[in-house]
């Protein structure tokens, strides 16, 4: 059997025995609706104009947060990494900083900000931030010790050192961070939108519950995960084509 | 290629009394020497006896604990123009996410040179060194032997006049290692500069030096200067079959071992 029609063959099982449990199970169609059902409710949703603004907010919003958080993260965090006495420094603020449950901030920012998108994009910046700052700086820091000397003996001016050596050398490190910050960047959007009455997936999925409209709501949990996927696969792309020097490096 | 015209004569470099310790650890003391401009001085010694500390105090990247270096009439207190490194772990030198020409590129782009110029210059470089055809490469497309010359051609390129070279062929096998000593020996002839060789191998500096400096000791220190008169033109199989090469490699050899 080929790879594909395995994969297929897991989700067919996995959908079996859901249809099993429910048909046997007795279970009330409030808590698990059967799988025809969620089926159903997907493609119902394709027809709604408030499926596409939901997923188009929360897409948006996850990405500008990502977006503040990449730019801030990756140049702090190459600065704090090339400067030793800085990293030790800053290295207790930045373990609580990434130990802290960030969702705990939701009631805070809620507070300040209101339930509106600003508060949304702040808690993903805030949440992503951290995995590509820890990133950024271990990056930084693994610089091998040649190269620094390199640098120094060639006299490159900062800007230089930053955005042609320094940047560059941790860009692996960094997409590794990337990598985590997208799927927190959607966990997060979604967690705020579930709690909070702003616009996205996570909104439309918390009223489709508060409805016992539990196929739509499921159908909505489906395509936040579909959403994950694609964007992984589009890191995926990103990822071989910025560090195919480091892939070919490796081998070589 | 023509040699480029700008180097002609490199400037004598001092070494006047230099001295360094790591915390109470004293590893070099009072080392003294020169290199005339145009000359290779080969500097050996045994494994940890501290070349390559001496080589980051002559190359500015590390101030001695006392004593100076001097280039001209310039004392040494950070990397110089005039100066190009040479490493023993080409592969960290390189930027793998910068093709062979960018490499040799980059350091003249930080002097502000403009991009015609320096592209000029570098690929002049890099045909010197034998690369001519691999501009576009990547590094790890490269064979170690001609990542070295990239190197070599990116200080080149650089304007130094004085090559400081840290166990430059250490890494390669015996075969890259003479066709790199010969590059160098030919690079001095046609462009005139000095060239600094630190290196635990005895046969290679007494093939490449006008002159050997010998360190042994703990703190090292120059138990012997040798002059190599075999003339600026060598060969890897008649220089080596030589009596007077075998006479100053015994030489160093017994010096080194006597110390031990």
């Amino acid at each position: 059997m080929t790879l594909i029609v395995r994969r297929l063959a897991t989700f067919a099982i996995f959908g079996l025995v859901w249809a099993l449990a429910v048909h046997f199970g007795n279970v009330s169609p409030n808590i698990l609706p059967q799988i025809t059902d969620v089926a159903l409710a997907t493609v119902e949703l394709l027809g709604r104009d408030t499926f596409y603004i939901a997923v188009a907010t929360t897409v948006r919003d996850a990405a500008i947060g990502l977006a503040i958080a990449s730019v801030l993260g990756v140049s702090a965090g190459v600065a704090i990494g090339a400067m030793p006495a800085l990293e030790r420094s800053t290295r207790l603020l930045i373990d609580f900083g990434r130990s802290f449950p960030q969702i705990a901030l939701l009631p805070i920012f809620l507070l300040i900000l209101g339930a509106s998108s600003q508060m949304k994009v702040t808690l993903i910046a805030i949440g992503c931030f951290f995995p590509i700052l820890l990133q950024s700086i271990y990056g930084a820091r693994k610089m091998n010790s040649t190269l620094q000397d390199t640098v120094r003996a060639f006299r490159l001016p900062w800007r230089m050192r930053f955005f042609r050596v320094l940047l560059p050398s941790a860009s692996p490190f960094i997409l590794t961070g990337f990598r985590i910050a997208v799927v927190v960047s959607i966990l997060v959007s979604v967690a705020v939108e579930i709690t909070s009455p702003v616009t996205g997936i996570g909104r439309e999925l918390a009223e489709a519950r508060d409805f016992y409209e539990t196929d739509i709501a499921i159908a909505y949990a489906i395509y936040a995960g579909i959403l994950g996927v694609l964007v992984n696969a589009a890191v995926d792309q990103l990822e071989r084509r910025i560090v195919r020097w480091h892939l070919s490096d490796k081998e070589a | 290629m023509n040699a480029h015209s700008t180097v002609n004569a490199a400037p004598p470099m001092v070494v006047d009394g230099v001295s360094k310790s790591y915390g109470s650890i004293e590893v070099l003391r009072g080392l003294t020497l020169r290199v005339d401009p145009g000359e290779i001085l080969c500097i050996v010694g045994p494994s940890g006896v501290g070349k390559t500390t001496l080589l980051r105090c002559l190359s500015g990247l590390m101030p001695p604990t006392s004593g100076e270096v001097r280039v001209a009439d310039q004392v040494v207190t950070e990397p110089l123009q005039e100066i190009g490194l040479v490493f023993q772990d080409y592969r960290g030198s390189l930027m793998p996410w910068m093709t062979t020409l960018e490499n040799v590129l980059l350091p003249l782009r930080g002097k502000r040179m403009n991009l015609s110029d320096a592209r000029e210059r570098s690929l002049s470089c890099l045909a010197n060194v034998g690369l001519a055809g691999h501009e576009e490469k990547y590094p790890w497309e490269l064979s170690g032997g001609m990542q070295q010359r990239v190197a070599i051609a990116r200080a080149l390129a650089y304007d130094a006049h004085i090559l400081l070279m840290d166990e430059p062929f250490g890494s390669l096998d015996a075969q890259t290692r003479f066709d790199l000593e010969d590059l160098v020996l030919d690079l001095r002839r046609r462009l005139g500069i000095s060239v600094i060789v630190v290196t635990h191998d005895i046969d290679e500096a007494v093939y490449l030096a006008d002159r050997v400096v010998v360190l042994s000791g703990k703190p090292a220190t120059v138990i012997d200067t040798v002059a190599v008169d075999l003339g600026p033109v060598r060969d890897q199989v008649a220089s080596k079959g030589l009596a007077e090469f075998s006479r100053l490699r015994g030489r160093i050899l017994n010096e080194i071992r006597r110390k031990k």
